[in-house]
């Protein structure tokens, strides 16, 4: 049985909910939202079923089910310091159920993380062989100058809160305060867009062409995804290493130059995979039920 | 100068010969290691962690990446202890964003680090059961249960034995289960009222006890809480065991060890930790 465990005001959450009820497969679904609300008793190792009982629902989470699951700890969103502590320890129980769950998990809490910490996400990137523009993180005003004098520059956050990636000028870069530094800033590629979503050893590939824009997300050009074949040995590369940072299920944000050179930007390992899933026909759900079903 | 007579600012200069404590001025622990720093001729800079993120320069290009500047650093969570919550987005995200620049120079530095932040974040806490997982030994059932309230916090006395289910719940409640209040979410484990405590202070590949009972010779706590800190990927760690019944269980690491756990062995456990910084 897969187990899936989330949001259900998460965008992302009910797509996989939605793949798995037009399949017809069996899903026990655990909204985070209703959980915390109600009782729980998860224990530890999870040599037997963790219980929640909510709304009348009884729901069991077993150490034998595979598992999806976005975790997000709304606890800093709560006004009543009650309701932030049962979200804090809800979240914390599940994280440590899900880390130590024997199955399948897509994926386990914290792996990835490093993806909150850009320079050091870069640096694994490319120790796992990838081709990543250089970048710098400082709050020193002549170094940062320095780094866009070079070439084309854009600044995105350093850590994983949703931050607008920016086109970075020696121009904007003059007034910059170092009181509200770090800054993170990154050589800009022109090319094509491409996220390639892993699942286990399968890849979906989808492209766009950039264009002069910064971010294809922010200008809301989803429609102009299509699916793409990528080289064999990238498609190789990229199930290689979701495996080596143990992320059965990822989300690689990659850029091919002019000259044909593929750079790797990120690997996302809570991929908010439904925007891609829809231009694909449900195919990223299918790969993931496919693989938490065990039929890959 | 703070209280701690250890210099501080806002925009210190340092060269690769300072070492960098990262934490708040009110950690106990910090300000000790700074004054014992100080004390063997080195520059000790105790910084918080938004002080420290706005100190370093990360360049990373291709596989390779460099820090500076390059100090030894030892790091402590009370690095992001604050008074109030933050008053903005703005500087929710500023904190964020310091808080990742300080984890990546210190995963990325060539320069000692005590604890080094790894793939996952920073080091923190390992409860009986997170243990039992790093150390590989998950046969022995449940040892540990999270609940939304002493109601739920079932738990196996260990056939039949006089242990009790104990808990620590989220308003820092501790005690029987069941004498916690209702409806208030609790860690709980099965614990021998009669047990005793032995804490090891782990640095490195030394250990410290911070008693001198002999059953913890016997029992060999000070390698197994080397073994233990070095599978949580911890220099430095404060192990707890439960001892009874001739026998010793882990139920905490710490990797931010409190001063009155360290107090009994501090000069020893001091000397290790100049050693592990000044290398």
């Amino acid at each position: 049985m897969i187990a899936a465990i989330g949001l259900d005001v998460d965008p992302t959450f009910p797509v996989f909910v939605a793949a798995a009820l037009a399949h017809e497969t069996p899903v026990t679904v655990l909204n985070l939202r209703a959980a915390v609300e109600g009782e729980w008793r998860v224990p530890l190792p999870p040599s037997e079923p963790a219980q929640f009982s909510f709304g009348g629902i009884e729901i069991e989470l077993r150490p034998e089910d595979t598992y999806f699951c976005r975790l997000i700890d709304m606890s800093s969103q709560q006004q009543d310091p009650e309701l932030a502590r049962r979200w804090f320890a809800l979240t914390r129980a599940l994280g440590a159920w899900l880390n130590q769950a024997p199955q399948i998990v897509a994926n386990r809490p914290h792996v990835g993380a490093h993806n909150s910490a850009k320079p050091f996400h870069e640096a694994i990137l490319g120790r796992l062989g990838f081709k990543v523009p250089a970048s710098i993180t400082s709050s020193d005003p002549e170094e940062l100058l320095a780094f866009a004098r070079e070439g084309p520059t854009i600044s995105k956050a350093v850590s994983g809160v949703r931050a607008d990636t920016e086109i970075a000028t020696p121009d904007l870069l003059g007034s910059f305060d170092p009181s509200s530094g770090p800054l993170h800033l990154q050589r800009r590629v022109l090319g094509t867009d491409i996220r390639a979503h892993v699942v286990g050893d399968r890849v979906l590939a989808q492209a766009i062409a950039s264009g002069d824009g910064v971010d294809y997300r922010r200008d809301g050009r989803f429609d102009e995804l299509e699916v793409v074949e990528l080289p064999e040995q990238l498609t190789q590369q990229l199930a290689a290493a979701s495996r080596e940072l143990e992320l059965p299920f990822a989300g690689w944000d990659l850029r091919l130059d002019p000259s044909g050179e593929y750079w790797c930007l990120e690997v996302n390992p809570m991929p908010g995979y439904g925007p891609y899933d829809s231009r694909c026909d449900g195919a990223i759900s299918a790969l993931l039920l496919d693989y938490l079903g065990g039929e890959s | 100068m703070t209280a701690s007579g250890v210099s501080r600012g806002s925009t210190p200069a340092t060269d690769a010969t300072t070492v960098l404590v990262v934490a708040s001025d009110r950690d106990r622990v910090a300000a000790r290691l700074a004054r014992e720093l100080r004390a063997r001729g080195r520059d000790a800079l105790l910084i918080d962690g938004a002080e420290a993120a706005r100190m370093f320069t990360i360049r990373v290009d291709g596989a390779s990446a460099s820090v500076t500047p390059s100090c030894p650093m030892f790091m402590r969570r009370s690095a992001w202890w604050r008074d109030a919550e933050p008053a903005s987005d703005d500087e929710r995200f500023l904190t964020m964003e310091c808080y990742s620049t300080v984890w990546a120079a210190a995963a990325l530095t060539d320069a000692p680090v005590v604890n080094r932040p790894g793939v996952r974040g920073w080091p923190g806490r390992l409860t009986a059961a997170t243990i039992e997982h790093v150390a590989g030994d998950g046969t022995h059932g449940v040892v540990e249960v999270h609940a939304s309230g002493p109601e739920r916090a079932t738990i196996s006395n260990g056939n039949g034995s006089a242990r009790v289910p104990w808990g620590k719940n989220v308003q820092r409640g501790t005690g029987a289960v069941e004498r916690l209040p209702a409806g208030v979410p609790l860690r709980a484990r099965a614990v021998d009222p009669n047990e005793a405590y032995e804490i090891v202070t782990v640095v490195g590949t030394r250990a410290f006890t911070a008693t001198n009972d002999a059953l913890s010779a016997s029992l060999d706590l000070c390698a197994r809480s080397i073994e233990l800190a070095q599978r949580a990927e911890l220099l430095f760690a404060t192990v707890a065991w439960a001892v009874h019944g001739g026998e010793a269980e882990p139920v905490r690491i710490d990797a931010n060890a409190k001063d009155k756990d360290l107090r009994f062995a501090w000069p020893e456990i001091a000397d290790a930790l100049c050693e592990e910084l000044l290398r």
